[in-house]
């Protein structure tokens, strides 16, 4: 069983328990293939209301690391409190993403180096690989995430069908099927990036 | 029948959880995020966390279009012909069905979005305005007020639809932007045709249009800067008979309610 550390241990602004979530991130390491001696360290910023989602995964000297907004694992109908079923899908995303990144994607850019068109495709390929292990999963969401970065275009849909449906992709791939939606997209290039990232939310000073 | 429905008695099934406004304003991470660069609150689908953004606020659209169904429907009936002359009602009779049918855009909009109805909390804070007991101003809390507020927003939302290229949101919201406007309009005329000869209660009905303005722009919700994620939407309030002056005024209150919203978090961290 991969061995998980949760910071904080305690959280002041949010009912969460740092126990639990290491409970289940421990269970769903085990679940989505993760080697049992990758270390996995999850950050959680408890600062962060919803709705300023936000995650990401990488892997660092062998570890999986794991930082989510509080936000991602929050009750959009109760204030600050922990939503099992949102933790447990965001969670399982993670653990893909950080375990491909093992095995078919350790050329790709550390998360906060990918455009959201890339972050959004590897996204759909996680959760669609969580959907097929039997966990909750938000496809139509996760498919109005992918449109709103690779075009509402037939061949974003199309892209999105073979990421959620596929069980095998490299990070060339998943890459080529980005540039496929970005050639088919009449939207001019994005001036930013939008997902809430670790280092441009830390608190000043 | 009952006349002037009071809030608690609104017909809800059991996907709804209802919230006070003022808890998300206490809520001490409002205040920590404050000092953070979380980038702008512009609704923009490059700003960050976009996607959640624009699904929690399509929700907060369907809440907010069922409460206004609600409260035209109750004015249409709350009302005698003795209190109100029978065309005021009958518009109230066209907006009801106006509501119902964005109540059923903003849904399928919301599974568009991959929202869940119920997915989030409800705040009743809209139908709330929309009990006065006087027809004059519940007219002017709800058809200049909560529907100027509409139209800020449907503004807004057409123009996340339009630059991040989604034309289901974008036209639905034009179709639903069109029918706000039509609402404030109906707002705007009553409260003339009503107060012609009575400017004291002119007077009496804006300051409490003003109250509920100031209350609708949720400390910074609403305004016309990179920090607030709904837009004052001059040109459709133009449309819909704002003066530009009124629409000066309503900026200024948004200022002022962001202003006091940023004291009381302050106020409130400082306590804890």
């Amino acid at each position: 069983m991969a061995r998980v550390e949760v910071t904080p241990e305690q959280f002041t602004l949010v009912e969460y328990d740092a126990g639990v979530i290491a409970g289940i991130a421990e269970e769903l390491a085990s679940k989505v293939g993760l080697p049992d001696d990758v270390p996995v360290r999850i950050e959680i910023d408890e600062e962060l209301p919803l709705p300023l989602t936000g995650s990401t995964a990488d892997v660092v000297e062998g570890g999986a690391v794991l930082w989510f907004s509080g936000a991602d694992f929050e009750d959009g109908r109760r204030r600050a409190v922990f939503n099992d079923q949102l933790a447990r899908a965001e969670l399982a995303m993670a653990l893909f993403r950080a375990g491909d990144r093992l095995q078919g994607f350790a050329d790709a850019p550390p998360d906060e180096s990918l455009s959201d068109a890339q972050r959004a495709a590897w996204e759909a390929f996680a959760e669609g690989r969580a959907a097929r292990l039997g966990e909750f999963a938000r496809k139509v969401r996760r498919q109005y995430v992918f449109r709103l970065y690779n075009g509402f275009t037939d061949v974003a849909d199309d892209a999105f069908e073979r990421l959620w449906t596929t069980e095998r992709f490299t990070w060339s791939e998943l890459d080529a099927l980005c540039a496929e939606c970005k050639a088919a997209d009449p939207r001019p290039e994005p001036k930013q990036r939008s997902a809430i990232r670790k280092e441009t939310l830390r608190a000043q000073g | 029948m009952k006349k002037i429905l009071p809030v608690e008695e609104l017909a809800r099934d059991s996907r709804f959880v209802r919230v006070q406004i003022q808890e998300a304003m206490m809520d001490p991470r409002q205040a920590k995020v404050a000092e953070r660069n979380t980038g702008s609150a512009k609704l923009q689908p490059e700003r960050p966390a976009a996607p959640d953004r624009a699904r929690q606020l399509m929700h907060g659209i369907f809440m907010g279009e069922l409460q206004a169904l609600e409260g035209a429907g109750r004015t249409t009936f709350d009302f005698d012909d003795e209190d109100v002359p029978f065309q005021l009602k009958l518009d109230m009779a066209r907006q009801s069905w106006d509501e119902s049918r964005h109540c059923e855009i903003s849904v399928k909009l919301a599974e568009h979005m991959g929202t869940e109805i119920g997915e989030f909390s409800e705040a009743t804070f809209l139908y709330e305005a929309a009990c006065a007991e006087d027809a004059l101003l519940r007219l002017t809390g709800v058809n200049r007020a909560l529907e100027g507020l509409a139209i800020d927003v449907f503004n807004t939302m057409k123009e996340f639809g339009d630059s991040s290229g989604d034309p289901v949101l974008a036209a639905c919201e034009d179709w639903m932007l069109a029918d706000e406007v039509t609402h404030v309009k109906m707002g705007s005329d009553w409260l003339r045709r009503l107060t012609e000869n009575d400017p004291e209660r002119r007077e009496l009905a804006l300051e409490f249009q003003r109250t509920v303005d100031k209350l609708f722009s949720l400390g910074g919700f609403r305004g016309e800067t990179d920090e607030n994620p709904i837009q004052l939407a001059r040109k459709f309030r133009q449309m819909a008979g704002f003066s530009t002056d009124e629409i000066d005024e309503l900026s200024e209150v948004t200022v002022e309610a962001q202003a006091e919203a940023e004291a009381m978090a302050t106020a409130e961290q400082q306590a804890s």
